[in-house]
């Protein structure tokens, strides 16, 4: 009977410590100017506070990225999140757009470029995607800071280009997202 | 009867673990996730420039209905609900035999693009690179407008018979939000 109960109190313990490492962080609560976005895909919901607009609006002309600035406070090793991006068709006809993961040039003052070598903690599951003319698409953009990551106490800034292809002139016009990451000390 | 209890055991704990992730979570440090609501759009109204037929060291050709100067020839319109900084990038013109480069300067096989400031419509003087985005305006607020143009100059120095046939590139104005 006592082995019984020692197997029993070690197998609840390794379950409750192994179970979440990969599910995005939450602070479960629900505070005035925030929600909670719907899944997407087969990853649970990620809680985010949002500022200003509640509410993705629609273009009526050009293309745009509802999300024009984010901010990750405090990752860690190991930590990883969804966070939706949202591409705006204003356009006439749908439209073919790629994004892709930039380290700025000119970052904000006080933040340094995420290192060209850490650009994969940025990963874009559907870079390329088609949004209906008048439409709109959220695409998952996953953060993670790797277990091995040694980059504590930084602030860095990455971009998130959203390039239009079926643009045919030589003028082609870009849009980009700013995502402010500070580690944890 | 031992080995069906410590199955149980185990199916139990695997459910609890499955149910209340929190409990777990809770060891770890909260991070703050921000996602600021608000929309970064342009448009910009003239996207073709033929530049036509030029010469190694031939005058400049502006970014105009007719090549001739024309400040004023484009216009972008912040149609997102911030201000925006809106970058510039240029690249190399490809095709016929030889690419030409972009550079500061015109020179053999090289190219020169200029754009121009709005407030000084003469001056053609944001150099427009190959290697990074350039500023071509700043602070530019929602709904606001930016008249520009663009100045080509020829190489100096390239072999009309040996390098004919049409070369094309593409010029790239990035908006994203003024901080």
């Amino acid at each position: 009977m006592k082995r019984f109960l020692v197997a029993l109190l070690l197998v609840v313990a390794l379950a409750l410590v192994a179970c979440p490492a990969t599910t995005p962080s939450g602070n479960g609560s629900f505070e005035p100017g925030t929600r909670d976005l719907p899944p997407i895909g087969d990853s649970p919901s990620a809680h985010i506070t949002y500022e200003g607009n509640q509410k993705v609006q629609s273009l009526t002309e050009g293309f745009g990225v509802y999300g024009s600035k984010v901010e990750l406070d405090g990752i860690y090793p190991g930590w990883s999140g969804i966070i939706p991006l949202t591409i705006l068709n204003g356009q006439d006809r749908d439209r073919l757009f790629v994004l892709s993961v930039q380290s700025p040039s000119n970052p904000k003052e006080g933040y340094e470029p995420l290192p060209e070598k850490y650009l994969f903690w940025v990963n874009i599951s559907q870079p390329t995607i088609t949004v209906i003319k008048g439409g709109s698409y959220q695409v998952p953009i996953t953060v993670t800071m790797p277990d091995n990551a040694d980059y504590k106490g930084k602030k860095a800034e990455v971009r998130i280009l959203i390039e239009d292809t079926t643009q045919t002139g030589l003028v082609q016009i870009a849009v980009e997202s700013r995502w402010f990451i500070i580690t944890e000390d | 009867m031992k080995k069906k209890l410590l199955a149980v055991a185990l199916a139990l704990a695997i459910a609890v673990g499955a149910l209340f992730p929190a409990v777990a979570l809770a060891a770890n440090p909260e991070v703050g996730i921000t996602v600021y609501g608000d929309i970064i759009a342009i448009t910009n109204s003239q996207d073709t420039w033929a530049v036509g037929h030029v010469t190694a060291g031939g005058a400049a050709v502006y970014f105009s209905a007719d090549g001739s100067a024309d400040p004023d020839y484009s216009l972008i319109t912040n149609t997102g609900n911030q201000a925006v900084d809106i970058q510039i990038q240029g690249t190399d013109l490809e095709g016929g035999d030889y690419d030409w480069t972009l550079g500061a300067a015109a020179g053999d096989k090289v190219y020169q693009l200029y754009a121009n400031t709005e407030g000084a419509p003469t001056v053609y003087d944001v150099e427009v690179k190959s290697s990074s985005y350039v500023d071509l305006t700043t602070n530019l607020a929602k709904a606001g407008a930016y008249d520009w143009s663009m100045e080509f100059t020829p190489p100096t120095v390239f072999d009309a018979a040996d390098d004919g046939g049409a070369k094309t590139g593409t010029v790239t104005l990035v908006a994203r939000l003024h901080t």
